[in-house]
């Protein structure tokens, strides 16, 4: 299973034509991104600040036992810069879960299943005004409900069986085949064994090319199902928490308590395509609400602060999408103790699999020491990435 | 590494009981199950096959069963795949599960299971 880690990056800052007169860009760009109001996969990371650009998602005991090692073993104890996302329900078979029950489950089913463990750490060499510090993140996530299969799934599974029933029957005559070449050589007849397996090869060549297109056929409907399985539609809940400890010079008993945080996120979708349209359905739209609470106690840091708000998506097509979101923001380090809110409209298109173009406009929070709210960006995500490097400098704020 | 699933063959003693075969496609994956008896299909079923009558154990005894299973990987979560045997109406127990994994998503593997009736 390849990781893909979302790499923030504007490529300009448009504010001098608003009408409110603002010169320069946001001041705090990065809180207006497209997927701020998710709660993060792999809560750790987020905590940590940190950007890894994959991460390690062992799909078994054995795997997570050797990645562990391999990474003890490199950091000489505790890995230095090291990412890993696990979900312990998948790291065995489960012979009995067919795939109605998979979609069928029941609350408790839905947690255990979905239950992930994030955990990264990550370290800076010291400096003339800081000394060196290793940072170990651990998070956990869960889905309370995971939605209720797209309507689309049911025509997906009919056109793979379809296509299965299709392939299988291939296999008849070269099953018959197989049964008599056995039978004639249980019984000495070799000769006769040896005709009936010329036969078998050249059954085996004539639906040589069937089979090829069949193949192909089916992994397209077996990848538009799994696609199908992320667009789920109805209540989704998700929930997560995390904390971050940091060992000041690498020593354990100066260990701390950095940042700890959760986030509640309930979200509805529905599909929105109108009666009789021909074609398949994939315009939705996303009621998102959230509630996060993060806190700060690293060094003489006691500040906490916490969203509330939600955010309304509509997603005509899979490329293009339109959000506006309303965030509530208080805590100890909002300006003067005071709540402020947010209130921003947010284009996005998918240029390609990896690039998203996306824009922001409205209201920003307000900053502790005054100054611009004005948000407006203009922005691209990159994904990319393959092995597991978490670059301190990448760093993005979590709120 | 894709694990392609060793074939089971497995001999099944059987006395006069009606025999019944069922076949779970685990792991959330989705399949289908073809079942011969001395290689003619006997039915092709998508999904899984519950308690499926072969017959009495007399009309069985020294017939081979086979079971071919063709399963798709439908769930970005897992590469896994299993398939259960349970034939009942043997004296003893009989039946195994058959484990695999795909290396990429959307691939196939075919699970061939062959029980010889004693």
């Amino acid at each position: 299973m390849v990781s893909r880690a979302w790499i923030w990056m504007p490529v300009a800052c448009v504010a001098a034509a608003s009408a409110a007169g603002a010169q320069t860009p946001a001041a705090d760009p990065a809180a207006v991104t497209p997927d701020d109001l998710r709660t993060p996969l792999a809560p750790a990371f987020a905590l940590l600040d940190a950007a890894p650009t994959s991460v390690d998602r062992p799909q078994s005991a054995r795997a997570l036992t050797m990645n562990l090692f391999s990474a003890f073993r490199q950091g000489n104890g505790l890995p230095r810069h090291y990412a890993l996302d696990v979900t312990p329900y998948w790291l065995r078979s489960h012979p009995r879960l067919t795939f109605d029950d998979y979609y069928r489950a029941t609350v408790p089913q839905t947690l255990v299943r979905t239950f992930a463990v994030s955990v990264a750490s990550a370290s800076l060499d010291a400096t003339d005004t800081a000394p060196a510090r290793t940072s170990l993140g651990l998070g956990i996530r869960a889905l309370l409900l995971a939605g209720q299969p797209h309507p689309s799934l049911q025509a997906a599974r009919d056109q793979l069986m379809a296509i299965t029933m299709e392939q299988a029957s291939l296999d008849d005559k070269a099953v018959r085949l197989e049964f008599l070449i056995k039978q004639a050589r249980a019984a000495g007849r070799e000769a006769e064994a040896q005709t009936l397996e010329a036969a078998r090869r050249v059954l085996e060549s004539q639906t040589e090319g069937p089979r090829a297109e069949l193949a192909a056929r089916a992994r397209a409907v077996n990848l538009r199902i799994q696609a199908l399985d992320k667009d789920r539609v109805g209540w989704m809940v998700s929930l997560a928490t995390a904390q971050v400890i940091d060992f000041p010079d690498d020593r354990f008993q100066d260990r701390e308590i950095a940042r700890w945080g959760f986030w509640v996120t309930p979200a509805y979708r529905v599909l929105v395509c109108t009666a009789g349209e021909s074609g398949e359905c994939q315009s939705t739209v996303d009621l998102i609400a959230v509630g996060r609470y993060v806190a700060d106690r690293r060094g003489d840091l006691h500040d906490s602060a916490w969203d509330v708000g939600g955010r309304l998506l509509w997603q005509p097509t899979k490329e293009f999408a339109v959000s506006a979101e309303l965030l509530r923001r208080g805590g100890t380090d909002a300006t003067g103790g005071e709540g402020s809110n947010r209130s921003v409209g947010v284009l996005e298109y998918r240029l390609r699999d990896d690039i998203v173009l996306f824009g922001s406009f409205g209201r920003d929070f307000e900053p502790p020491e005054g100054g611009r709210t004005l948000v407006s960006l203009l922005g691209l995500h990159f994904g990319f990435g393959r092995k597991p490097v978490i670059d301190l400098s990448a760093t993005k704020p979590v709120r | 590494m894709a694990t392609y699933p060793p074939d089971i063959t497995q001999t099944c003693p059987v006395d006069d009981e009606p025999v019944r075969l069922t076949v779970t496609i685990g792991d959330g994956q989705l399949g289908v199950v073809s079942v011969y008896l001395d290689g003619i299909l006997l039915t092709r079923v998508a999904g899984g096959l519950g308690q499926l009558l072969l017959g009495r154990g007399a009309a069985l005894r020294g017939r081979q069963l086979h079971v071919r299973t063709l399963v798709n990987d439908v769930l970005s979560v897992t590469n896994r795949m299993s398939v259960s045997y349970l034939i009942s109406g043997c004296p003893s127990p009989c039946g195994q599960t058959h484990d695999g994994q795909v290396d990429n998503e959307g691939d196939q593997l075919t699970f061939r299971a062959y029980f010889d009736f004693v």
